[in-house]
C-alpha cells in the first residue's frame, strides 16, 4: 500500500518553522549564557561557625539582643531579660557583668539595649519610661555616667571624637526616621532626617551605620527601603528589595502598627560592603542575609542557621548573630567564594 | 450632692470604656494575627500604665510593641 502524500500545507507550515527555529533559539541562547555569566559573576557567599557562648544547657545567657566586639576580640552583649552587660574573652568565657535597675511592671519584658563601643569605652541605650539614657561603662564594665535623652532612641553607634549616634523612634510625625548626633554631654549636634515626609511614623523605625568615610547606611524595619546619605545628610540612593510595596498594618487604639519587620539591622564590613538582616517577608524568616556594595547593588545573600534579630560585624570581618532565641550567640568567619583574598 | 457623684463617676466611666476598647483593638487582633507575645505584651503594657502614663509618654508601650517584632519574631 503506497504511503499517502502529507498535506502540503503542514510541509509549509514545518519548514516556516525550520526556519524560525534557529532565529528564536539564538536570542535565547544568547539571554540565557548573559543570565549565566551575570549569576556566575556574583561572589557566593557562605559562612564558617568559629565560636558559640552560651546555649540552652547553658545559664551564661539569657535572651541577647546587643553586641559589639572590641579590637582585642573582647565580646560586650546586653541581656534583656536579666538588664545587664556582659562582657566574654575572645574564646567566649564570662569575663564582667554590670546590671541596671530595669523599668518596674514592664510588660514586655524584652527591651532593646543596643550598645557600641569606642576607646574603652562601652555606650548602653536603656530605656525606661518617660526618661531613655545612654549609660556609659569602661572596659572593665564600671559604670561612668549617663547621658539622659529626652526620647526613645533605637540603634546605637558610638563615633570617632567623642560622638554618639542614635536612631530615635516615635509615634509622632516630628520624631520618627531620624539619626541624631549627640557629644557625650548630651548635647545634639546634628540631625539627619531618613524618612520621606509621607511616611507614616509607626513604620520609620530604622537601623543605620555611619561608614568609615562618614556615609550613612540606613535600613528601614518597617518599608521596603535601604538608603544611603552622604556626610551632609543627603540622600544618594535609596532601593528595596523586597517588592514590597505596602507592608501590613493593623490598627490597635489611635495607631497603625506593622505586623512584621522588613529588615531588621544593617552591618558594614571592612570593605564597604553592606549586609543586611531581611525579616517576616524574606523567604527565609529572620534568617536571610543580603549583601550589597557601596551603592546599593545586590552582591549576593547568604543564609543564619537560626533565625537572628541582629547582626555584628567586628574589626577583622567576623559575623555574629543570634541562636536558641537568644540564649547563644555565635561567631562566623564570612567566605567569598570567587574572591582571591577568599576569607575576609 | 448630686454634682459630686457625676464628678466621681466621670472617671471611673472613662476608664471603663477606655479598657473595653483596649480588650477589643489590642488583645483579640493581635492574637487572631499569631503575634499573641507581642500582641499580649502590648494589652498588658497599656494595661499597666499610670493615666499620667498613658498621657505623658503615651508611645512607650507602642516602641516595646515595634521592638518585640524584632526580637521575638
Amino acid at each position: 500500500m503506497a504511503a499517502l502524500p502529507s498535506p502540503p500545507i503542514n510541509n509549509k507550515h514545518s519548514r516556516r518553522a525550520g526556519r524560525l527555529r534557529p532565529a528564536l533559539l539564538i536570542p535565547a541562547a544568547a539571554w540565557l549564557l548573559a543570565a549565566w555569566l551575570r549569576a556566575d559573576a556574583r561572589p557566593a557567599f557562605r559562612l564558617e561557625e568559629v565560636l558559640s557562648v552560651g546555649g540552652p544547657q547553658s545559664d551564661l545567657l539569657s535572651m541577647w539582643v546587643g553586641a559589639a566586639v572590641d579590637s582585642e576580640g573582647f565580646i560586650y552583649l546586653t541581656d534583656a531579660l536579666e538588664g545587664t552587660l556582659k562582657k566574654f574573652d575572645s574564646n567566649g568565657r564570662p569575663v564582667k557583668k554590670a546590671a541596671w535597675p530595669r523599668p518596674p511592671n514592664d510588660a514586655f519584658r524584652v527591651r532593646r539595649y543596643p550598645l557600641d563601643l569606642w576607646d574603652r569605652a562601652i555606650f548602653v541605650v536603656v530605656p525606661s519610661p518617660f526618661q531613655s539614657s545612654i549609660r556609659m561603662f569602661d572596659a572593665n564594665l564600671e559604670p561612668k555616667g549617663s547621658i539622659v535623652l529626652d526620647e526613645a532612641a533605637d540603634d546605637l553607634q558610638a563615633l570617632p571624637g567623642g560622638l554618639l549616634a542614635y536612631s530615635s523612634v516615635s509615634l509622632s510625625k516630628g520624631g520618627a526616621g531620624r539619626v541624631k548626633i549627640i557629644d557625650l554631654a548630651g548635647r545634639p549636634r546634628r540631625t539627619i532626617a531618613c524618612g520621606q515626609r509621607d511616611d507614616p511614623p509607626a513604620l520609620s523605625a530604622l537601623d543605620f551605620r555611619f561608614g568609615a568615610d562618614g556615609s550613612l547606611y540606613v535600613v528601614f524595619n518597617y518599608l521596603d527601603r535601604i538608603a544611603k546619605f552622604d556626610g551632609r545628610g543627603r540622600l544618594l540612593w535609596a532601593r528595596g528589595l523586597l517588592g514590597v510595596t505596602r507592608v501590613k498594618t493593623k490598627k490597635i487604639l489611635f495607631a497603625d502598627l506593622p505586623e512584621t519587620p522588613t529588615f531588621k539591622d544593617i552591618a558594614l564590613d571592612g570593605r564597604g560592603r553592606l549586609f543586611v538582616l531581611g525579616g517576616g517577608y524574606s523567604a527565609h524568616r529572620s534568617r536571610d542575609v543580603y549583601i550589597l556594595d557601596s551603592e546599593g547593588r545586590l552582591l549576593g545573600s547568604l543564609i543564619l542557621p537560626q533565625p537572628s534579630h541582629c547582626l555584628v560585624i567586628d574589626g577583622r570581618g567576623f559575623l555574629y548573630a543570634r541562636e536558641d532565641e537568644g540564649m547563644t550567640i555565635k561567631k562566623f568567619r564570612v567566605i567569598v567564594q570567587g574572591e582571591n583574598d577568599a576569607r575576609l | 450632692m448630686l454634682n459630686t457623684f457625676r464628678s466621681a463617676a466621670k472617671p471611673t466611666c472613662v476608664l471603663a470604656l477606655f479598657l473595653a476598647a483596649l480588650m477589643l483593638t489590642a488583645v483579640f487582633p493581635a492574637a487572631a494575627a499569631g503575634e499573641v507575645d507581642c500582641g499580649a505584651a502590648l494589652s498588658r503594657c497599656l494595661n499597666e500604665q499610670t493615666w499620667w502614663q498613658r498621657i505623658f509618654d503615651a508611645d512607650y508601650c507602642f516602641i516595646g510593641f515595634l521592638f518585640c517584632l524584632i526580637y521575638l519574631q
